[in-house]
């Protein structure tokens, strides 16, 4: 275990360098959740008007006329989602690019050690944009915020276990896939919008909608906004924090065994070269 | 070897130009997975901004717009922005990743090292890009009119002579975006944030006028904010951002200097780049 997380450190701490060795990837890192949420929150307004003229079809689906702290909770939610997780998959397609996934798979040590490093490497890179933006959100008085840090914290180690299982499938589809970055990028955008990160779910067709309500991450932002929109206790959704949780420990074990099957027959097939 | 002992500068870059796309064309079938998502991301990539817009007009009309740009037909009004979109994000991406991806491939020094002028060289690249944009559009008016309901405007086919400076300006930004690119070396947060900035500041998604002050005054310094909006005006019954005679010469001005300064700071940037060889390695 030690070993194993040690492997994880160095590995991030190899992929920290190299993102600090290009000065616009830390300027990247601090306007692209601004930019992201910005531009919705203005597409958003483009329609609601200076004085909410045209918010009361949102209002009713979203059960709250505040689209701005709808827009940007929704936003953060995904864009650390986003690059948190599947930065771990993607960074595993730029390997294969620049040649040498080969090299540090075949290294000492469990491929998944190289995706884990991968995927701490992001968190530390976009952890601290996406705090300061909630804090000048906040500040600016843009954003409503009535929860505290401990319950948010909670429902984020609570839905860690789903988080995880997420991060090594994707791996896994890049692992297989030569060319996965596309389908990286498509797959996150079918997944921002089964969560509801933009709008209510009650806007998606039929079918996308049932699939949102079973689907964890939904739940987890349906907690998130309720908790910083209307201030509910963490306790009123015990029930939601249950399901996450032990859809997240199946869904986990599963991903795993997915990423060892894909692992071997990768090792064994010699698809990790190349591009 | 240098074609040009053996051939005229026409046959010369129709050869650089037919090498071009058959590598784009090689690289686009080697890997099929990419090839479907080719043909599904423009797609892909617009729902989260249609559901958006379901949740506050899912009938097409929007009161806010119509308080902001005196027309309240939000589809025909964001199937311009979704065109015009399209082709600054192709631009953008494909100008600014090929240098990139060459690079990333460690075969850009190769290639520029080559006799072939790297204007050249960009210029096919560009009129390949030119096949992938209109692709591109055509997709997208065809998925956005069969899944969402997004119609072109009434008069948009008149307002086509328009979209040729457009296709200026919005080149000339991608020349010179490829220009900087040599050298920052890595373009990957900076073409995202470029080409997102460039089209929420164009009005792409949004009115201008929904901005706040110092992003409005952003915005208008930005010569394809008047290229968006007067291609509106024409295929819509709706105000200009600014007067029309001041949009119109910004417009048309902008597409005959811009290319002209693109050029020049290309040629610079990759005169600076080869002298301190920073076309090599990742």
């Amino acid at each position: 275990m030690r070993s194993f997380l040690t492997s994880v450190w160095l590995i991030a701490r190899a992929d920290l360098i190299m993102f600090l060795r290009y000065p616009a990837n830390l300027v990247g890192a601090f306007l692209w959740p601004i930019l992201f949420t910005g531009s919705a929150v203005l597409v958003a307004r483009g329609l609601a008007g200076p004085e909410n003229q045209g918010i009361e079809v949102f209002a009713t689906a979203a059960g709250t006329a505040d689209y701005v702290s709808y827009l940007i909770l929704g936003n953060i939610f995904f864009a650390t989602m986003n690059l948190c997780l599947w930065g771990g998959g993607l960074s595993l397609s730029q390997a294969r690019q620049q040649g040498v996934l080969e090299t540090h798979w075949l290294l000492p040590g469990r491929g998944l050690a190289f995706v884990f490093g991968k995927t701490l490497s992001s968190i530390i890179q976009q952890l601290l944009p996406s705090l300061a933006l909630v804090a000048a959100c906040r500040a600016a008085g843009l954003l409503a915020f009535e929860t505290n840090v401990f319950a948010v914290s909670l429902l984020l180690l609570l839905s860690m276990p789903f988080l995880l299982a997420a991060l090594v499938l994707f791996a896994t589809l890049t692992l297989r896939v030569a060319e996965g970055g596309y389908a990286i990028l498509s797959l996150r955008t079918v997944v921002a919008l089964i969560c509801g990160v933009s709008f209510p779910l009650s806007v998606l067709p039929g079918p996308m909608q049932t699939v949102g309500h079973w689907f964890p991450l939904t739940q987890m932002l349906e907690v998130f906004r309720r908790l910083a929109i209307f201030g509910d206790p963490l306790s009123a959704h015990a029930g939601k924090l249950a399901y996450i949780l032990v859809w997240g420990i199946v869904a986990l074990a599963a991903a795993l065994a997915v990423f060892r099957f894909v692992d071997m027959r990768v090792r064994k097939a010699g698809l990790l070269g190349g591009h | 070897m240098d074609t040009t002992r053996f051939a005229g500068p026409v046959e010369h870059f129709l050869l650089i130009c037919r090498a071009t796309f058959l590598k784009n064309i090689k690289e686009l079938i080697r890997y099929p997975v990419n090839t479907l998502f080719w043909v599904a991301l423009p797609i892909i990539w617009s729902l989260p901004t249609y559901y958006l817009i379901m949740a506050f007009a899912p009938k097409g009309s929007s009161a806010g717009l119509l308080h902001f740009s005196g027309t309240s037909d939000y589809f025909s009004w964001i199937m311009v922005g979704l065109i015009a979109g399209q082709v600054i994000s192709d631009t953008f991406w494909s100008l600014g990743f090929l240098l990139r991806h060459l690079m990333m491939l460690g075969v850009l020094e190769t290639i520029w090292s080559s006799p072939i002028r790297p204007l050249t060289l960009i210029a096919a690249e560009a009129l390949y890009r030119l096949v992938d944009i209109t692709y591109s559009v055509i997709v997208v008016v065809i998925l956005a009119r069969v899944f969402f309901g997004f119609t072109l405007p009434a008069h948009f086919l008149a307002s086509w002579p328009l979209w040729l400076p457009f296709l200026a300006i919005v080149l000339s930004a991608g020349v010179a975006f490829g220009a900087l690119v040599l050298v920052i070396k890595d373009p990957g947060s900076t073409t995202d944030i470029g080409a997102f900035l460039i089209e929420t500041l164009a009005g792409v998604r949004n009115p201008p006028q929904a901005m706040p002050r110092f992003l409005l005054f952003a915005s208008l310094a930005l010569p394809l904010t008047y290229a968006v909006d007067i291609i509106r005006v024409h295929a819509l019954p709706m105000a200009p951002l600014v007067p029309y005679g001041i949009e119109l010469t910004v417009f048309l001005v902008s597409a005959a200097v811009l290319p002209i300064i693109a050029g020049h700071l290309f040629n610079r940037s990759e005169r600076f780049s080869r002298r301190t060889g920073r076309l090599a390695g990742y």
